[in-house]
């Protein structure tokens, strides 16, 4: 009982704290609308557009540029728009465009000559250089596939030259005319009907007869990521709060009242752990509701309540017994402040909160396991983001109970409370 | 002459406090350098090393096919060295372990797929990603994507062979044996013409810039070129707090009830710990800068003048606004969050969390553009973009050096009408 009190009195400061309160409930919505996209989405009308600009200056105007451009229609991620050459031109040099597709003269007859013709992509020097690969990619693609086409005739016409010697009625059966028409036919069926494709899908839940053709997003990440990182953030509350009390001597008071010492830790550490409850519902009701307000796809929380519940009370409860392991060992405001401060965010970041796990591991190898963080997230992310249940998240809890546990046992161990 | 020296030793004495504090300078100087590194590191090293690939996918493969396109293509996919190929025979098997977080893919071939090449008739590979693992899966899409398209190519190919000879009746007699042997002689002549002519493929795209200039573009040293200034504008501005909680903590103490009483005028004081902060903040940018340079081989660009005023202007702002949260806050904890606030909300707007290249808001149109722009961040690593990776001269970012120091003056004469010596 006496640890509620003292635990009512350090959430009733912690909530005149308004500055604190924004730090620990809006910056992690802050940071998944900048690492979602939402921000793209904000202003527009109906769902985003978020196909490149690619003004276009056809100089050509013939067959193979029609083609060309319907190419780069059909193929997705830019949204073409004509320009005269000269207008293109000023618009670029006043980086009123940030690029422009030439098509030169000449083009179709070229193709039709199998002539080499250039493609040339102006770009303004402030493009951003990301996009300006995207747009060169799907500009290479569409041109690829054009100039196989060509190729292909070019080698039928190649293949006719070489059986002059053969016997008349092979010339005639494979002869250049007929099997040009033939891959023309071919590449008019493929293009509505490939004849291999790939379908991309994401594992079946136990009740879908079939794949889900769903295309992982990058945004429903920032969810479980974020929630993890601000959680842990947090921890350097607990130590904030009896490092200032024992510099303003109210712990040593504390002490001299009928109160347990067991009881006044477990009062100073209640805090943290409602605030890391209140932090991942807030976080969580954003992903459902709040990304789906901002017109993006909303942040599944799994199909395992009771598992997701339990995920959540064990990183509470491992961020809390952190807060106790940075106030036993922290000597100084500094260390309590700023130095826990850059600890937890090495840990948040080692631990893939912010950067894909498989990118870290590319260069850190296994060290990302050695924080909590990195459990914490692999089980939010096999919860919400595969949909697993209990059964398959028993080693990621079974890791941060045991991190958790070695916490409050250091916590305790170093602990001075004079 | 005594103005001067007074903002120096009230300068001297606010730097001596701040080398003390080392947990705020780890979060000064250390932390952008680790989250510099963590980003940089493996796109440098995914760019540096693409021969010699250093990531190394988990991917299950399930070939029902018997056939030679799913034999052709499972081998072709083992000598990839982005993938770590595990044949397994079940499909159901392949997907758990995609389900479960052991493979970031499983690629499947149905048992018909070289049937229905055979026979022209359309197929699909099922590529069953990860959804946890979005960057990893779209590699292994992407190059399942290249290799159906070599696979339907030799497929388009040998139906169109196979059409021409069946509609002249010559092999109307000849044994399969025969029609395959004559197929596949005429298979391979056109197969080794058309390899040869696409290393000259007839379409080539160039990207140049405006003066015609083939534009070698590594994105990725651009992208970079926007992490590490990027980084340094946001840490500069978590100065904000750190200043703003200085001063009013010098208030709460009587400090400056003191230093008002002394013959050292107001401004001296209030200048002195500005110019303190702005040291720091300088000293932060060439920290980052440094290390961009020497560790990662990130350009500079061509204008130092414009770096140095770049930074100047940059520490400045921030320690003005420092200044003004100073102003307009009641206690030193109260600034040293809304500081910290202010430092966070400025830097995601302005683009200055620089986690993926999509967040160059300040390049972007529309409101997130403007509102990008109505923060000094976005003005400033914009223009720290410009110089280090497109050598853009000091008069190609002079209005944006211009537009983020009004924006410090004009926090500082806030700061100035509103700060009261005592609370």
């Amino acid at each position: 009982m006496k640890a509620f009190s003292v635990a009512w009195k350090d959430i009733s400061i912690f909530l005149k704290d308004r500055g604190s309160v924004v730090q620990l409930l809006l910056l992690p919505l802050l940071f998944i609308v900048v690492m979602s996209g939402a921000l793209g989405s904000i202003g527009q009308r109906g769902p985003a557009d978020t196909r490149i600009l690619l003004p276009v200056v056809d100089l050509d105007g013939g067959q193979a540029a029609q083609t060309l451009l319907k190419g780069l229609e059909t193929a997705g991620g830019v949204r073409l728009k004509h320009y005269e050459q000269a207008e293109a031109l000023d618009l670029l040099a006043k980086a009123e465009l940030q690029r422009v597709l030439i098509i030169p003269a000449g083009f179709s007859s070229g193709l039709a000559e199998q002539r080499q013709s250039t493609l040339r992509l102006v770009n303004q020097p402030s493009a951003s250089a990301a996009q300006t690969e995207a747009v060169r990619l799907v500009i290479d693609g569409v041109a690829r596939d054009m100039a196989l086409e060509v190729e292909i005739l070019a080698s039928l016409e190649q293949m006719g030259e070489m059986m002059a010697d053969a016997p008349r009625e092979y010339q005639e059966a494979l002869s250049v005319e007929r099997s040009q028409a033939q891959a023309r036919k071919q590449f008019e069926s493929s293009r509505t009907s490939p004849l291999v494709t790939v379908k991309q899908s994401v594992p079946r839940k136990a009740d879908e007869a079939q794949s889900p053709e769903i295309t992982p997003d990058a945004g429903n990440l920032a969810v479980p990521g974020f929630a993890v990182l601000f959680v842990f953030l947090a921890a350097q509350a607990t130590a904030l709060s009896i490092f200032a009390e024992k510099k303003s001597g109210s712990f040593r008071r504390l002490m001299a009242a009928p109160i347990g010492k067991l009881s006044l830790l477990f009062g100073k550490v209640l805090p943290n752990f409602l605030t890391a409850l209140v932090q991942m519902a807030v976080i969580f009701a954003f992903g459902s509701f709040g990304l789906r307000l901002l017109g993006l796809q909303s942040a599944s929380l799994g199909k395992d309540p009771l598992a997701l519940l339990l995920a959540v009370v064990l990183i509470a409860l491992c961020s809390s017994a952190l807060g106790l392991v940075i106030a036993a060992i922290a000597r100084t405001e500094s260390q309590a402040s700023g130095l826990s401060s850059l600890m937890l965010w090495v840990m948040g970041i080692v631990g893939g909160c912010i950067i894909p796990l498989f990118a870290l591991e590319m260069f850190l190898g296994p060290v990302p396991k050695i924080v909590p963080h990195y459990w914490a997230n692999r089980l939010l992310d096999n919860l919400m983001i595969r949909g697993l249940g209990m059964a398959d998240v028993m080693t990621e809890m079974a890791a941060l109970l045991g991190f958790t546990v070695l916490f409050f046992v250091i916590g305790m161990w170093r602990f001075e409370f004079e | 002459m005594n103005t001067i020296r007074y903002v120096l030793s009230v300068t001297w004495k606010e730097l001596q406090l701040i080398s003390k504090d080392r947990g705020s300078l780890g979060v000064l100087f250390l932390l952008p350098v680790l989250m510099g590194s963590l980003i940089s590191a493996p796109n440098l090293m995914a760019m540096n090393q693409a021969a010699d690939a250093t990531i190394e996918l988990q991917v299950a493969l399930v070939n029902q096919d018997r056939g030679v396109f799913g034999t052709e293509v499972a081998k072709a996919l083992g000598g990839i060295k982005e993938l770590k190929v595990e044949t397994l025979s079940d499909v159901a098997q392949a997907e758990e372990r995609v389900a479960k977080g052991g493979a970031t893919a499983a690629i499947v071939f149905p048992s018909d797929f070289s049937q229905k090449i055979d026979a022209h008739t359309p197929t699909q590979v099922q590529v069953i990603v990860d959804p946890a693992e979005p960057e990893s899966s779209s590699i292994v899409t992407g190059i399942m994507n290249q290799a159906v398209a070599e696979v339907a190519i030799w497929g388009e190919v040998q139906y169109g062979i196979r059409s021409l000879l069946d509609q002249s009746g010559l092999l109307a007699g000849a044994s399969p044996d025969q029609r395959r042997a004559i197929e596949a002689q005429n298979l391979g002549v056109i197969m080794t013409r058309l390899n040869e002519m696409r290393r000259s493929p007839v379409i080539a795209v160039v990207s140049e810039d405006l003066t015609g200039a083939t534009v070698e573009e590594n994105w990725v040293v651009r992208y970079l070129a926007y992490v590490f200034p990027a980084f340094a504008v946001m840490f500069i501005f978590f100065i904000v707090g750190m200043a703003a909680a200085s001063l009013l903590s010098e208030r709460e103490t009587g400090v400056l009830r003191r230093l008002a009483a002394a013959p050292i005028p107001r401004g001296a004081v209030i200048g002195g710990k500005m110019l303190a902060y702005m040291a720091l903040a300088c000293l932060q940018t060439i920290v980052l800068l440094g290390l961009a340079r020497s560790a990662f081989g990130i350009p500079l660009g061509h204008s130092p003048v414009a770096l140095v005023a770049l930074t100047l202007v940059v520490a400045f702002t921030a320690t003005a606004l420092g200044m003004l949260v100073a102003a307009i806050s009641a206690t030193s904890k109260q600034a040293d969050s809304l500081g910290t606030v202010l430092g966070f909300v400025l830097a995601g707007i302005g683009g200055a969390i620089p986690v993926n290249p999509q967040t160059m808001f300040f390049r972007a149109g529309g409101l997130v553009g403007l509102l990008a722009r109505l923060t000094p961040h976005g003005h400033a690593v914009d223009a720290f973009n410009r110089v280090m990776a497109e050598n853009a001269t000091f008069m190609q970012v002079l209005p944006q050096i211009g537009i983020v120091l009004a924006m410090g003056i004009v926090f500082y004469l806030i700061a100035l009408w509103r700060f009261r010596f005592e609370g």
